[in-house]
């Protein structure tokens, strides 16, 4: 049959023989060049071609004929697929040994391999193979019409094959290596497809691929990928998609063949489909069995959301190659879609789990697989719907899936990783190696004990992982557990004080405050608590210049550089969307937008500025138009009213320097453009003189304006002069109240929508008198309707509706005499509803700014509701006459803090007070009333005995651990410590109020203290004085003035910190609670000295204006350092009288030359140290180099590239001790430095190398000073000396930080013995804490010595890990952190963390857990519990016993 | 409550010493189960009834021994203890074979059940039937071989045999476990004395002199064993009789023993018949 000279060449026969002489030979035969018909070549390479084919022979088929013999026949004439290796030849015995494993070992698997064949004329190699007319898994699951519904259980069955492919390949020793949807090919046997793993080429045989066919073998495949990668092959190979369609070949089954036999990786590239590409090839380790798995887990996912994984992030523009390796090897996988069955998404994430050896085997995911199929088969329809329906749910939203687009990242392809740079990769790997060693047994474990206990955190892992390794305690895992959340901890919200308030009904009827305030925030309030129903901050530098809502949808406009309209929903708080509209460069900055809901359609129409009108679609936020007018800046518009058929725009127009006229511009809805503009012949003086009102209609809105000596209004729409009154008229007959006027009249908008109720008020000489008229809409005449009468000074009004819809006016005003006065009047029964002095404390807030009022409440019995301002910015509510609340949001402008200590109980009580009494006093105290008041005292004491018994009881059985807390400050009047010293007063300095909270009882207010002198700005506080013995707290707060001569004044007010009063010692009276100084501090330190008689700290105040520095009291000599922009200059005070003005000299200066001082740190004062130095491993001693006038100074240069300068100074002498550059800083972000103890720590964003273009992100450096680098070793003097010439040893290293961050802080302890822990205030409004030992600068770089180990080091890793865990504030939001501050308690291993800013959050961290007390954690109920039982244990046995000795005697 | 307290403790005490003093065991343990404070005394209670039991049988208050066993069996059905005491309560009524046969019941469950071996001894004794005590006892101190009391008993019963060696040797085993009571060292001394070895019983008596000063037994003892020596050694072949002691170290013996009975007889304040008795007797040895 076969001509001899087509038999194979020599060096193949032996490759044939061998295959023939394997246990079961397969059926991979030799087929003649001329057997193959027709051969079309559709795809083809550099390397390689593919071609249909006719095989005229066909396969062999055994069949028996009659006479029951076997014989040999061929099916005839069959369509192959033929395979043109170009490259084949180099590596031809390599190649063909890898073919003939596969052909041998697993022949299932192989069996669409037909056989080989020689071109004779160009000696290619040609495979042949099965030809799939229908394609693999991708076209299938792609295309744009699926053919077919694909059921949860064919998804399931799809899986199980491949799973039982592998099966075999991993039996039989090899490894596939490049398993995706376009190497699974679909073969149609009968009705149901048939799914076959293609490609077996790629892999290799596991644990023994040896270089040579690594590299060989890349060599080949790399070249044929490269055709792919080829612009040009690309683009032709497109063309033959086109023609090939014709061919009912689809585009996928070329790019199969095309990929078939494709191989792998080198040590620096490798051939794969990314996204199906194991993290351990992508290390640069070899396929194995265990990236298999991982390539099917991956496959599983895709199949269940029936999407490319990571289809959308490929999607996004930002996505590079490298992030995306990275983020896989970082743990990064697709997204699972909520509707995946668990036991599913449980299998699928054991597949592609990090490390490796944790993945299942081949056999078992086939066998869950399996019995899942048969379970679904037995029950029909289970598992998730169909596909249609998966369809309609999934590319609803994104909409079909676009493969081309990102086609090639689907593409079996080279993947460059020398595109890293390559320390960077080693770094990488390097780094994921150690991550692998140290956390992957840690993750191993959290992950385990998430299993065994869900819905906890894990905590305190790292003992496992001690345990483990034996090794060093990486403190990276120290979460709370959930129970725990907000028991040590409080969180307050603030909003800011409101520039923009109203009350609004939402569709589920509820009522709540919307509010825009001046920190940027939206927010609703709930009415009856002042709670904050949802709120949104916005960027700081955005301000809100308009909100309105309309239904369930709040609008939002805001300012930064672009006006920015957001809509939110009204119940949830979330962003419907947000649109930006470009602020034209002529228009004048209005602070104010007027928004209108339009009545007609769903959209709004925005009057941004004097010149840009906006209409956005309300569903979807589009532009419908914009139009920028082309008035002169001169016009300034005021109100937009909605007649429901066009816009009427209110504007004023500059007429003269004195006058403004009115001018009125109608815009037609569809358009925008403006069809008609009326001037209206008005000479205005005022804004204030003008009021827009009503708008139910057409022709039924007004423009209302006095223009002496008469009020006129204009119906919008019409050019004449509708109504026209005389003032005088007004004042002298109509309003008898107004007879008073002393002023021009004012027009007050009431805000009533489209009612045209207005109201007016005129100044008199006592105070104002106001009255309310109406325009009648009819016939257009002002009516008076109610006349509000004259009262004592500034009036705040506000008007609601009731629910008869009838309007009432409330008017709050201050009487010297009675106080804050509330009238609500309505209107059109004249009928005075509340007439009533409120008790708001003026002293405390400030008088009433504003004011919005609500009649209509759900609440019964309750009439009206107001929420109200103050001048210090805090919001009131009250209801009925009585205050419902209060929110103190100056605290969002505090610009510091100090922790004050409280005194202890036993010192501040009757006792001592009288064991402290004279002799005297007690001679004139009667005996008896001494004997009651001993009485009293023991009673009092008895009683907190007994409260104390209660609460300890009570916390035992109910296990709340706050009931004690609550229980013993329960009597707020006695401010005493704690036992713990956690409980500590928080005084809050804002510009112009200082506010007092209380850390332990979740931040409740003690007092406030409102400073209201006008041009008063506090900048600083001090705690000149702790609690002592009779003595109270005493703190300073530190402000500037400025008088009304222009002069600038510094204002001291001493305060007693436990109630906020004056402090005025009984004994001096020359010495008044509030001092003003004739000078501008610029610099005010707190001296380490006190005051003899008062026992008080003393303050330095420097002064700028004389550049000299002035002084209040006396001091001994010091030192200390004064900024400027480009420099740092060095003082010295000395020889000075107390109570003299005391100069200081200037001793040192240092400039830096082109150069801008970043940020500046100092050690902190009175700061405790418990150890001069660190000890080692070896039991020797590194010292520390501990100078307290060192000062660390961050410069950033001014030339670019910016660079970021370090620099240590001795201020005593201002020498420079070090100085370190970090070149490429960006001052985009602030540089955070903090210094404490020997460390300095530093924060920057690093704008990375710029030619190799790594190590962009933020930065931490830490730097460790020693007085030597050698152990034991100390400056040869014994005292300390600025004046020697020491310097320091400096220990530095860098990190990754993964974020940005607002503020640092690091915690303090009692004596400073426990280690201590980094605070940083993230972007993310978190507070992340970083243990000391982690931000070590002696991390060794190479592998631990036992000494190391000895020490406790971690071994250096440049990354920071981004551990959830570490999240100090865990699942908690604090936003606009700005500062962190910490303070010790009693307790050693505790520090109180105050972080604050937009909010207020406290809680007490103790970085090296809770040694010195017994942790929360620790269950009393169990020691109880066990006593007790033994307790009853020992009662039922000991009869027994007893018993037992007795018979033991008797028997 | 006082006089309940002071017969627990007195009954207490006694238990302790062993003392028997039934009639003050038995007025105090009628008052505590008259007032049926027995209960009180909780686990102490069964050996108080024990002892009030046998303090019951001694002074033949069979109505109180009834009570106490009936309270006994109740509380300890089938124990051996109460059955030993069943035992005793047959004894005392005189049904000695009733008595053996619960004993031997006893013994055949379990044989080194030594308070019931004891009682068997005591049994055999009463019924007369010294040989087979003797070899009870025998046997029994095989076993015991420290029990002081049942050496001494079985002294006394070879005694009543005549078999003054087999005495004698039961008394050196004694000597040997309390060699510091003088009582048995006097006993020996008479036992031997009685059996005529007087060198030894000389020895001996002088022995319980140091270990008890002027013990007035012991010193007629050394008087009698002198005399006879002095005697025997001037009549015949002295040192065969006599041992290593001279003549000398005897007579100053004597005198020294006549003059210690002299002087204990003239500090008592004893009848003057009575000193002239032995006046009298002293110039006779």
């Amino acid at each position: 049959m076969t001509p001899s000279s087509t038999l194979p060449p020599t060096n193949l026969i032996r490759f044939f023989k061998f295959l023939s002489s394997s246990p079961t030979p397969p059926s991979f035969e030799w087929i003649p060049y001329n057997r193959l018909k027709s051969i079309s070549y559709f795809a083809s390479g550099e390397f390689s071609s593919v071609a249909r084919s006719i095989w005229l022979d066909g396969r062999k088929i055994v069949r028996i004929d009659k006479d029951g013999n076997e014989c040999v026949v061929r099916e005839g004439e069959t369509e192959v697929c033929v395979k043109r290796l170009d490259g084949w030849r180099g590596v031809m015995e390599k190649g063909l040994n890898k073919l003939c494993k596969g052909l041998t070992a697993c022949p299932n698997q192989t069996s669409y391999y037909y056989g080989l064949s020689i071109d004779p004329i160009t000696n290619d190699i040609l495979l042949v193979m099965k030809y799939f007319p229908r394609g693999d898994l991708c076209s299938f699951l792609y295309s744009p019409n699926p053919e077919t519904n694909l059921s949860w259980l064919n998804r399931l069955k799809i899986i199980r094959s491949v799973a039982s492919a592998l099966v075999d390949i991993h039996k039989a020793g090899m490894v596939h290596g490049n398993i995706h949807p376009k190497n699974i090919l679909r073969d149609n046997n009968g009705n149901e497809d048939n799914w076959i793993l293609g490609d077996l080429g790629a892999g290799g045989v596991e644990g023994c691929v040896d270089q040579e066919t690594w590299a060989r073998g890349t060599e080949n495949a790399a070249g044929e990928v490269e055709t792919c990668d080829n612009a040009s092959g690309d683009l032709s190979f497109k063309q033959e998609i086109e023609s090939s369609e014709d061919d009912s070949l689809s585009l996928d089954d070329s790019d199969h063949y095309a990929s078939c036999l494709s191989l792998y990786a080198t040590r620096d590239e490798m051939i794969g489909v990314l996204p199906y590409t194991s993290p351990d090839i992508l290390r640069g380790n070899h396929p194995s069995s265990h990236s298999d798995i991982y390539s099917l887990g991956i496959l599983m996912s895709e199949l269940v959301s029936l999407f490319p994984p990571y289809y959308s992030s490929l999607l996004s523009p930002t996505l590079t190659p490298d992030n995306f390796l990275l983020d896989i090897c970082d743990g990064y996988r697709p997204r699972i879609p909520p509707y995946t069955p668990g036991c599913f998404i449980n299998l699928m994430k054991k597949c592609w789990c990090d490390p490796a050896s944790y993945r299942p085997g081949a056999r078992e995911v086939f066998e869950i697989l399996d019995r899942w199929c048969r379970e679904v088969e037995g029950n029909g329809a289970v598992g998730c719907g169909e596909r249609n329906v998966l369809l309609e749910v999934e590319r609803g939203v994104n909409g079909s899936v676009e493969y081309d687009k990102i086609r090639k990242m689907y593409e079996s392809k080279k993947i460059k990783l020398t595109e890293l740079s390559e320390n960077e990769w080693e770094d990488k790997t390097e780094g994921l190696e150690s991550l692998d060693k140290n956390l992957g047994l840690l993750n191993y474990f959290n992950s385990n004990k998430t299993y065994k206990s869900p819905g906890q955190h894990v905590a305190h892992s790292n003992d496992y992982f001690l345990a483990w390794l034996g090794l060093v305690n990486v403190n990276f895992v120290d979460a709370l557990y959930e129970s725990q959340t907000g028991v040590n901890d409080w969180h307050h919200q603030y909003i800011g004080t409101p520039t923009i308030s109203f009350f609004h009904k939402l569709s589920n009827s509820k009522l709540v405050a919307l509010v825009a305030t001046e920190k940027s925030v939206v927010a609703a309030l709930n009415p009856t608590n002042g709670n904050i129903t949802w709120r949104q901050i916005l960027d700081e530098r955005e301000e809100i210049i308009g909100l309105k809502a309309d239904k369930d949808n709040v609008l939002s406009v805001s300012i930064a550089v672009d006006y920015i309209i957001r809509l939110w929903d009204g119940l949830s708080g979330k962003l419907l969307w947000e649109n930006i509209i470009k602020k034209t460069d002529e228009a004048t900055r209005l602070k104010k937008a007027d928004v209108v809901f339009l009545r007609n359609e769903p959209s709004i129409a925005i009057l941004l500025d004097s010149l840009t009108m906006v209409k956005f679609d309300l569903n979807d936020g589009k532009k419908a138009w914009v139009n920028n007018n082309d008035h002169n800046k001169q016009t300034k518009f005021v109100r937009i009213v909605d007649n429901g058929l066009m816009l009427n725009a209110v504007a004023l127009v500059r007429q003269s320097s004195r006058y403004l006229s009115i001018r009125v511009v109608t815009y037609g809805l569809v358009t925008g453009d403006a069809i008609k503009t009326l001037d209206i012949k008005s000479r205005v003086e005022d804004e204030k003189h003008v009021i827009v009102v009503g708008g139910a209609e057409d022709f039924k809105a007004f423009v209302i304006w006095t223009e002496k000596p008469n009020m006129r209004a204009n119906r919008l729409g019409r050019d004449d002069i509708s109504t026209e009154a005389s003032l005088v008229g007004l004042y002298n007959s109509v309003i008898p109240s107004f007879a008073a006027a002393d002023g021009p009249l004012e027009f007050i908008d009431l805000d009533v929508g489209t009612r045209t109720e207005f109201l007016v008020e005129v100044p008199t000489k006592y105070g104002t008198a106001a009255a309310i008229l109406k325009i009648d809409t009819e016939g257009g005449r002002f009516l008076a309707l109610h006349d509000m009468n004259e009262r004592e000074g500034k009036s705040v009004y506000s008007a609601a509706f009731d629910s008869d819809g009838k309007i009432h006016i409330s008017r709050v005003f201050n009487e010297a005499a009675k106080g804050v006065n509330l009238e609500i009047v309505q209107i059109f029964s004249h009928q005075t509803i509340v007439n009533r002095v409120i008790k708001h404390s003026v002293a405390n807030y400030g008088y009433i700014t504003s004011s919005i009022l609500c009649m209509y409440c759900n609440e019964p019995g309750t009439k009206y509701r107001m929420i109200l301002l103050s001048a210090d910015g805090s919001i009131h509510s009250w209801k009925d006459s009585s205050i419902a609340w209060k929110r103190e949001e100056p605290l969002t402008h505090a610009v510091g803090v100090e922790f004050v200590d409280l005194p202890e109980k036993k010192l501040w009580s009757q006792e001592v007070d009288e064991l402290d009494e004279d002799a005297d006093k007690i001679e004139t105290i009667t005996p008896f009333n001494r004997y009651i008041r001993r009485v009293s005292t023991h009673l009092n004491q008895l009683r907190d005995l007994l409260d104390n018994l209660i609460a300890h009881i009570t916390r035992l059985i109910t296990n709340d651990k706050s009931a004690i807390a609550t229980k013993k400050s329960g009597d707020s009047a006695s401010l005493h410590r704690d036992i713990y010293g956690f409980r500590k007063i928080l005084v809050f300095v804002t510009p112009k109020k200082i506010i007092a909270l209380d850390s332990a009882r979740k931040g409740e207010i003690v007092w406030t203290r409102y400073l209201n002198y006008a041009s008063l700005e506090l900048q600083k506080i001090f705690v000149v004085r702790a609690a002592m013995i009779k003595y109270p707290p005493v703190i300073i707060v530190v402000g500037k003035q400025v008088t009304s001569g222009g002069e600038i004044e510094t204002r001291l007010f001493r305060l007693n910190a436990l109630t906020g009063g004056d402090f005025e010692p009984e004994y001096r009276n020359d010495f008044p609670a509030d001092i003003s100084l004739p000078l501008n501090s610029i610099k005010t330190i707190k001296l380490p000295i006190e005051e003899p008689n008062e026992r008080t700290h003393i303050l330095a105040l420097i002064d700028a204006k004389r550049q000299a520095t002035v002084f209040r009291t006396f001091a001994k000599s010091f030192y200390f350092t004064l900024e400027r922009e480009n420099g740092l200059s060095g003082y010295k005070v000395s020889d000075n009288e107390f109570g003299k003005t005391i100069t200081a000299n200037e001793i040192w200066s240092i400039t830096f030359p082109s150069e801008t001082i970043a940020s500046v740190g100092q050690r902190p004062l009175h700061e405790k140290v418990s150890s001069l130095g660190r000890v080692l491993g070896d039991r020797s001693v590194l010292y520390k180099y501990l100078n307290p006038h060192l000062v660390a100074i961050a410069t950033f240069s001014s030339t670019d590239p910016k660079s970021l300068s370090i620099y240590l100074i001795d201020i005593v002498k201002g020498s420079i001790l070090y100085h370190a550059v970090h070149a490429n800083v960006s001052p985009i972000h602030r540089v955070f430095l903090i210094q404490v103890e020997n460390y300095i720590l530093y924060h920057f964003w690093s704008n990375g190398d710029p030619v190799k273009g790594d190590g962009k992100g933020f930065q931490v450096v830490v730097c460790d000073l020693y007085e030597s680098e050698h152990k034991n070793e100390r400056f040869e003097s014994a005292n300390f000396s600025s004046f020697s010439h020491e310097r320091p040893y400096v220990d530095t290293k860098a990190f990754m930080f993964p974020h940005g961050i607002n503020a640092i802080g690091v915690t303090t302890t009692k004596n400073g013995i426990t280690t201590r822990e980094f605070l940083f205030a993230t972007k993310t409004d978190q507070v992340y804490g970083i243990a000391k030992r982690v931000l070590d600068a002696r991390r060794p770089t190479r592998t631990l010595t036992a000494e190391d180990k000895e020490e406790m080091l971690i071994p250096y890793d440049p990354a920071i890990p981004d551990n959830r865990k570490s999240m100090l504030s865990y699942y908690l939001t604090v936003a606009g952190i700005r500062h962190i501050t910490t303070s010790p308690a009693l307790l050693e291993s505790t520090s109180l963390v105050l972080a604050y800013g937009l909010d207020i959050w406290f809680t007490r961290e103790a970085p090296s857990k809770t040694f010195d007390v017994l942790s929360e954690d620790f269950s009393k109920e169990t020691l109880v519990t066990t006593i007790v039982a033994l307790l009853i244990g020992i009662a039922v046995t000991r009869p027994i016993v007893n018993r037992r000795k007795i018979n033991a005697r008797w028997y | 409550m006082h006089s309940y307290s002071t017969a627990v403790s007195t009954l207490h005490e006694l238990r302790k010493s062993g003392e028997r003093k039934p009639d003050l065991v038995v007025s105090l343990g009628q008052t505590l189960i008259d007032g049926g404070l027995t209960r009180k005394l909780g686990d102490e209670a069964w050996s108080v009834y024990e002892q009030i039991f046998i303090a019951a049988l001694d002074v033949g208050r069979d109505d109180l021994a009834k009570t106490c066993l009936e309270r006994l069996e109740k509380r300890f059905p089938d124990s051996p203890r109460v059955e030993l005491l069943l035992g005793m309560k047959y004894e005392a009524e005189k049904k000695l074979d009733q008595a053996l046969s619960i004993y031997e019941k006893i013994l055949n469950e379990d044989e080194t059940n030594m308070p019931v071996e004891k009682r068997k001894i005591a049994l055999y004794k009463t019924m007369g039937h010294n040989q087979e005590a003797i070899n009870a006892l025998v046997r029994f101190l095989d076993v015991y071989y420290n029990d002081v009391e049942a050496w001494l008993e079985l002294a006394s019963l070879y005694l009543r045999q005549h078999l003054y060696q087999q005495a004698a040797f039961c008394l050196e085993e004694l000597i040997l476990l309390q060699p510091q009571n003088h009582f048995y060292h006097l006993k020996y001394a008479e036992v031997l004395y009685t059996s005529d070895n007087i060198p030894l019983a000389l020895k001996e008596y002088c022995r319980v002199i140091e270990l008890c000063d002027d013990y007035v037994r012991a010193l007629y003892g050394i008087k009698l064993c002198t005399y006879k020596l002095l005697n025997a050694s001037s009549s015949a072949s002295s040192s065969k009789i006599t041992g290593n002691t001279d003549s000398h170290t005897l007579s100053v013996l004597n005198e020294l023993a006549t003059e210690r009975l002299l002087h204990v007889y003239s500090h008592k304040k004893c009848s003057k018949v009575i000193k002239d008795v032995v006046r009298e007797w002293l110039q006779n040895y």
